[in-house]
């Protein structure tokens, strides 16, 4: 009978192991990462299956070392337990053995976290950073509020002390789109996200991308995609996918009332910059008459200008 | 001590109700907290109904309960809404933390066994003690009476965040709802000006409900209320159990000499009472927000909601989340060290081997104590807080796994080697073990912000809070309860039951929770109503139903745990002192101890884990001297 507890453990702990298995070994059952379309995407991928292996390997001797003993030291074993009430030696190094594998963990993120938010923060503030806002491509603020996303598309190249002026006022040429998320592969993009009401948090699971906006801040966030999924038809005059990459979406991850399940928006990522200008020059001019920006409010905008600073 | 002066109860009312006997007052919070552990349970398969078969639920429940259709809102049609949806998890968590564990593990499991294990006669402020329960009952009452209010219990989620929870409508701003109300009762021929003015009261309700979510009305302020009664409950509780533990134990129980149990309890205390103070604060600030129309949490220029707005604040967001997370960060050690504790104490008892490393494994829990202060911020890497602060709340997480892996080692060097009886307590708490190093590995996951970003709100959180919370802190209380149920009612469990209900619950709670990391890796958002408006999260649909049917099954076989605790207070088998045959002092005691526990006070000799002492008879040496011979207690208990 004592085995049977043994077993137990074993077949719960062997089932949770094949159930990791399964879904990474088996990506046509859609249960592992999403597609990864972004340099970020990438990193933390990567960083991910680090972890995985360093956690691998504490899971299955710890857990191995556990059903182990349940097989071998049950009451019904001959001879009897020594009275050991512990070890220097050991403690020692099993203190430190984690400690190893923890500060690899550390040091692997450090990095990966700088660049993806680093960025933004006033130089004067950060000894050997880079500039407050390196010079991106393409300037987007989004706009949260319940429940959807609003997509200010810059049409003119912005300074880094004029994208704040801009965020504010905006200039006539803008594009305002609900939803959707459209950029190039190899942008250097700059999203600006804010919400005129409660914390909604914009979450592109392809760019493994995720950043609450916070009401009364504007926090700056950027990305570059890698992948694309989509070109501009100028015949049919829209979107139309390129390969087998399908739609990604774009969601939001903090609750925000009832309806926070239905923020959903979509991510477009052209193959050059020539199929996003076409988008961009066909929307324009599809929203011109609709005068579209009035959607957006501009209740909270006085108070963006000063971006990061807390 | 003061606890000379109080007098044996007199009357059923003294004994059995109003008592100042820390027994008492333990098994009242072990039943109160079943009465909440049940809700909880019932609430969480509300959620899973809703998941695994989004809006086709009700429609299926009524075909089996046809009875059921008359209490359904109109206005939801044949599904559960979300609003409700949202209220459901809310109340499930809150249930869950406030109600359920800490109360359980602090109030039930603290109080019974802190003066039995230190030797003491009762806790050091016996009246106190009894007020810590009796104040749980306005929690109780505001709790319960929020389902029923105006717009629901609340709905802004467990951790309650601004400004979904506190935005209230500018109160100068008239409301038309207010005015035609007022336009209503005003008669005809008065002047409507005069009518038209809102009176302060008539401010202060409008603010009692948030338009901000469909669920934060009146119920988010019942909320509060019974928030910051269950924390000052807490909070004389750890008072009480701090002093008792400094003062009243018995002679020769040096610290170095007190049960692990003992040790999770005091370190929780003191955690408790640091970081309690800061919640409550928090919890007055967002109570004023939302009543007096204070603006602690609401940013300077206001906020636009479409057709309303509020007022201008000049407060944070954010900052509480801060002060949230303060306390509610080392509440999540609050919730496992007791049972870190007591699973030592079971797993000794049942190994027959002294525990491996008591000084590591007390000083690993203050270690996760004082760490537990500085790492809040994990909880916020991706809130918008500064990106330099996520650095240094990354690298305190990742040291608080160091104690954690410690105590891992040290409990299986522990088990190495030993003679493992397995009992429904022991199995319990090796259960624990095993499921605590998942739900440590997947903190790791976490605590790397660059990850974090990907998995942060996703279902990998839910299966991480329920890993550490559900598998380790409930399965420390099934084995806690299984291993003390002898000396609180004289009886024991019975074995059979026991260890059927630990199989199945093994078993359903690791198909109900490991799968929600798979769901987390792919991105599914947690408190979603229904993933399947999504085309990247149809393929996990079939785990969602998984989940669900594994949720449900989990539920009902706690009515073979339950059924078994009610029957064995009655009907078990009679137990005697030491059915265990275990050294700490408790078990000296008759089953159960009358009033003052100790027949003459104990003189504690050494620590609590001599075992595998092959000079004494049946292998071990009590804390007192005394060498008891199990068969023969039953006979003068
Ligand atoms: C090895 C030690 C642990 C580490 C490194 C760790 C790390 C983390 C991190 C980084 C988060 C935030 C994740 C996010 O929201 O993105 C988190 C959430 C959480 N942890 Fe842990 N954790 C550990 C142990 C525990 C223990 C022992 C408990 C409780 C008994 C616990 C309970 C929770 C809860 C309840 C949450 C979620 C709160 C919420 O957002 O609702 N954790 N943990
Ligand atoms: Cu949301
Ligand atoms: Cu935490």
């Amino acid at each position: 009978m004592h085995r049977f507890w043994s077993l137990l453990f074993a077949t719960v702990n062997l089932a949770c192991l094949a159930l990791l298995v399964v879904a990474f070994a088996c990506p046509e059952l859609g249960w592992w990462l999403p597609d990864s379309a972004s340099t970020q995407a990438i990193e933390i991928d990567s960083l991910f299956y680090l972890i995985t292996a360093l956690c691998g390997f504490f899971f299955v001797a710890t857990e191995g070392i556990l059903i182990y003993s349940l097989w071998k030291f049950p009451s019904t074993a001959p001879g009897n337990p020594k009275p050991i009430h512990g070890h220097l030696g050991l403690e020692i190094g099993w203190t430190i053995a984690p400690l190893v594998g923890l500060l690899v963990i550390t040091a692997a993120s450090l990095p990966v976290w700088q660049a993806a938010r680093y960025q933004g923060i006033p130089t004067s503030t950060l000894p050997g950073n880079s500039e407050t806002s390196p010079d991106a491509d393409q300037v987007i603020l989004v706009t949260a509020r319940q429940w959807d996303w609003h997509l200010k598309y810059a049409t003119e190249p912005l300074s880094s002390e004029g994208i704040r002026q801009w965020a504010a006022e905006g200039t006539p040429s803008d594009l305002v789109v609900a939803n959707e998320l459209h950029v190039w592969k190899g942008a250097k993009v700059s999203l600006l996200l804010r919400t005129t009401d409660v914390i909604h948090s914009f979450f592109v699971p392809a760019l493994r991308l995720k950043q609450d906006t916070l009401p009364g801040k504007t926090i700056p966030m950027r990305f570059e995609a890698t992948v694309s999924n989509v070109r501009f038809d100028p015949a049919e005059g829209r979107v139309v996918p390129t390969d087998t990459k399908g739609s990604w979406e774009i969601a939001c991850a903090e609750l925000c009332g009832g309806n926070h399940f239905r923020m959903r928006g979509k991510l477009f990522v052209h193959p050059d910059r020539k199929s996003y200008d076409a988008w961009l020059d066909h929307s324009k001019r599809q929203t011109r008459s609709r005068s579209l920006t009035a959607m957006v409010p501009q209740a909270a905008s006085s108070i963006q200008k000063d971006g990061f600073t807390q | 001590m003061s606890h000379d002066s109080h007098p044996a109860p007199g009357n059923f009312l003294t004994k059995y109700v109003f008592s100042s006997d820390h027994k008492v007052i333990g098994i009242q919070f072990l039943f109160s907290g079943m009465f909440f552990w049940i809700l909880g349970g019932l609430l969480a398969i509300g959620v899973r109904l809703q998941l695994g078969w989004p809006n086709q639920a009700l429609t299926e429940l009524l075909k089996w309960f046809p009875s059921l259709a008359d209490s359904i809102p109109a206005s939801w049609g044949s599904r559960i809404s979300p609003e409700f949806y949202t209220m459901l998890f809310t109340m499930h968590a809150t249930v869950m933390i406030f109600f359920v564990v800490v109360p359980w593990l602090g109030g039930a499991f603290g109080n019974y066994l802190i003066p039995l294990m230190i030797g003491a006669k009762d806790m050091a402020f016996p009246k106190l003690n009894m007020l810590s329960y009796w104040i749980l009952w306005p929690a109780f009452f505001f709790l319960l009476a929020s389902f029923f209010v105006d717009g629901g219990a609340a709905g802004s989620g467990w951790t309650a965040y601004p400004t979904l929870s506190s935005a209230t409508q500018n109160a100068e701003i008239p409301d038309p709802g207010l005015e035609a109300a007022a336009k209503a009762s005003a008669p005809a021929n008065s002047p409507a000006q005069a009518s038209l003015e809102p009176s302060l009261w008539e401010r202060i309700k409008s603010r009692w409900n948030s338009p901000a979510a469909g669920q934060s009305g009146q119920g988010q302020v019942y909320w509060l209320l019974a928030l910051i009664f269950s924390g000052t409950s807490s909070m004389m509780g750890s008072v009480n159990y701090i002093t008792t533990i400094l003062n009243c134990r018995a002679p020769g129980m040096t610290l170095m000499r007190m049960p692990l149990t003992i040790w999770g309890m005091f370190v929780t205390a003191i955690l408790q009472s640091l970081a309690l103070p800061v919640l409550t604060v928090a919890l007055i600030m967002q109570f004023l927000d939302r009543t007096v129309g204070t603006v602690f949490f609401l940013p300077p220029a206001g906020l636009s909601f479409g057709n309303w707005q509020t007022g201008t604040g000049g407060g944070q967001p954010l900052l509480w989340q801060h002060l949230f997370w303060f306390y509610s960060h080392p509440a999540v050690y609050i919730m496992i060290l007791p049972a870190m504790g007591m699973v030592s104490d079971v797993l000794v008892a049942f190994c027959r081997k002294p525990l491996f490393g008591y000084m590591p494994m007390v000083f690993s829990m203050i270690a996760i104590a004082g760490l537990g202060f500085i790492v809040w911020g994990h909880h916020m890497f991706q809130s918008g807080m500064d990106p330099r602060l996520g650095t240094g709340f990354m690298v305190a997480t990742i040291l608080i796994a160091l104690p954690s892996a410690v105590k891992i080692f040290n409990w299986l060097a522990t088990i190495w080697g030993s003679r493992i009886r397995f009992t429904s307590a022991s199995l319990n708490a090796l259960a624990f073990i095993s499921m605590f190093i998942i739900g440590g590995l997947s903190g790791i996951y976490m605590a790397s912000t660059p990850v974090d970003i990907y998995i942060h709100d996703t279902y990998f959180i839910v299966a991480h809070i329920h890993y550490v919370l559900f598998l380790s802190s409930m399965f420390g209380i099934y084995a806690g309860i299984h291993f003390w149920f002898p000396k609180m009612f004289g009886r024991t469990m019975n074995e059979t039951l026991g260890k059927t209900h630990f199989f199945l619950t093994f078993l359903l709670a690791n198909g109900t929770f490991f799968p929600m990391h798979i769901l987390g890796i792919r991105g599914h958002p947690r408190r979603y109503y229904d993933p399947t408006i999504f085309d990247w999260l149809a393929s996990v649909q079939p785990l969602n139903q998984f989940v669900s049917i594994c949720a449900i099954l989990l539920g009902l076989v706690q009515v073979i745990f339950l059924a078994n605790f009610l029957f064995s207070i009655f009907f078990g088998p009679k137990s005697g002192r030491n059915p265990w045959d275990v050294n700490t002092l408790e078990w000296e005691t008759p089953s159960p101890p009358g009033h003052g526990n100790f027949e003459t006070t104990p003189i504690v000799l050494r620590g609590p884990y001599e075992y595998a002492v092959a000079e004494a008879p049946g292998g071990r040496l009590s804390q007192t001297g005394i060498i008891h011979d199990s068969t023969q207690q039953g006979k003068h208990s």
